[in-house]
């Protein structure tokens, strides 16, 4: 049988958030919805369940943004949905993006790659301990973002990232943004895509 | 001291580090019965300064004070000269081809990729290094202990400052081969290729002590004289 997926959809607008559950009902995955009108249920519900996928609809708060990046959960992948023009927080938070206007087969394609992706790197990463703020603090340095630019993006002090910096060190043993990159692509954290050019 | 009378050949049996020690210093094999002190005195090698090369690849860092005369620099010098040719025809590139090997297993697997490049940066980082001290060092090592340093706007204080850090990235390679890159089939070259590495750290380790403490302590020493 195949591994049930957990599936946490947030979303302001209602019609947007309906109509994405019924294309998500047609995917041959094993998974199970849960719709969310504002982070605050979300973040009570990721507390005690299990979650493997949020789709987050750009539609959210500032708030929101700040409240899903304090989840927690190894492995959790993150999509966006993007129906406006998100800022770069937004972007800094999500593994992938679906558009409104994507046709439903390539919306489920999309979430099938990132749940598979999700089960798999789960063998090779569950030791790697990093949390996800120094997760996203490695992506953003080994695009060839500074300290500086890092904590502008984050809305963090820039002791805030040496400090996660200094973390990522000491648990990867590795301090070079090119060793870095290295462990980034190797785990799957980067969309070699989108970012190999600015490596 | 009972070291003196150790057969040379036993030494590199117990410890085979002590073959490269050794070709460094122009002592080369056919080694039949002879002992510390006669392949001292053959070759015209400090005791002492042999001794503590010798301890420091037995793990022992003590470093004795050791009053080198100008005969015993050149010494040290042709064993670092030695060396850096040996780091660069032998063991760097003998690395290098190690990394392109795994590369070609894993076809067109962006991460060893990466991997060769993060190695080619390291190698012109290590070459430059090296370049560093054959230019400037050595040269003026030779200097000082033939009188004649004092045309040259240098002290062996600024090499100390300059003397930086290239064994950091080689546990960063260490790291990424034994703990973050997935398993891809690749285990006997990638064993094959750590041990390359570690063998090429330790070497560089002990190197750097000798430069940093023997070599830095006995020009100071001749510089404060020639004052």
């Amino acid at each position: 049988m195949k591994k049930l997926n957990y599936i946490a959809l947030v979303s302001v607008s209602v019609i947007i958030g309906e109509g994405l559950q019924a294309i998500l009902n047609k995917t041959k995955s094993n998974i199970k919805i849960f719709f969310f009108n504002d982070s605050q249920e979300l973040e009570n519900y990721a507390n005690k369940s299990v979650l493997n996928l949020i789709i987050i609809n750009s539609d959210i708060s500032e708030d929101d943004i700040k409240t899903i990046q304090k989840i927690n959960i190894p492995n959790l992948k993150i999509i966006g949905l993007i129906s406006n023009s998100p800022n770069r927080t937004f972007y800094s938070l999500i593994d992938n993006k679906i558009y409104l206007n994507d046709n439903p087969s390539k919306i489920i394609e999309i979430i099938e790659t990132c749940l598979s992706n999700s089960n798999k790197s789960k063998e090779k990463f569950s030791k790697n301990n990093l949390s996800k703020r120094e997760t996203e603090i490695l992506k953003l340095l080994v695009i060839g973002k500074s300290n500086k630019e890092i904590a502008n993006i984050l809305y963090v002090s820039i002791h805030t990232v040496i400090s996660h910096r200094k973390n990522i060190t000491s648990k990867l043993g590795i301090k070079s943004t090119a060793a870095m990159a290295i462990f980034a692509v190797a785990n799957n954290l980067i969309d070699i895509n989108e970012d190999i050019d600015l490596i | 001291m009972d070291n003196l009378n150790k057969k040379v050949a036993e030494l590199i049996i117990n410890n085979p580090f002590l073959l490269i020690v050794l070709e460094r210093l122009g002592v080369f094999l056919g080694l039949q019965d002879k002992t510390i002190n006669d392949i001292c005195i053959e070759h015209k090698i400090n005791l002492n300064l042999f001794l503590t090369i010798y301890n420091l690849h037995e793990n022992e860092n003590e470093i004795l004070d050791l009053h080198l005369k100008a005969e015993d620099i050149n010494t040290l010098l042709k064993y670092l000269s030695n060396s850096h040719n040996y780091y660069k025809t032998e063991a760097i590139p003998k690395i290098s081809k190690k990394i392109k090997k795994i590369s070609s297993i894993n076809k067109n697997d962006l991460t060893y990729i990466l991997l060769e490049r993060f190695f080619e940066e390291y190698k012109q980082e290590v070459f430059k290094h090296l370049e560093y001290e054959e230019k400037i060092v050595f040269p003026y090592v030779s200097a000082v202990i033939n009188h004649n340093s004092k045309q040259l706007d240098y002290s062996i204080s600024e090499y100390k400052n300059h003397h930086d850090d290239i064994e950091a990235k080689l546990l960063e390679l260490k790291n990424l081969l034994i703990k973050h890159l997935p398993y891809k089939n690749d285990q006997k070259s990638r064993r094959d290729l750590l041990l390359n590495i570690f063998h090429f750290e330790k070497d560089l380790r002990i190197h750097t002590i000798i430069e940093e403490d023997i070599l830095v302590h006995a020009i100071k020493n001749l510089e404060n004289k020639n004052s």
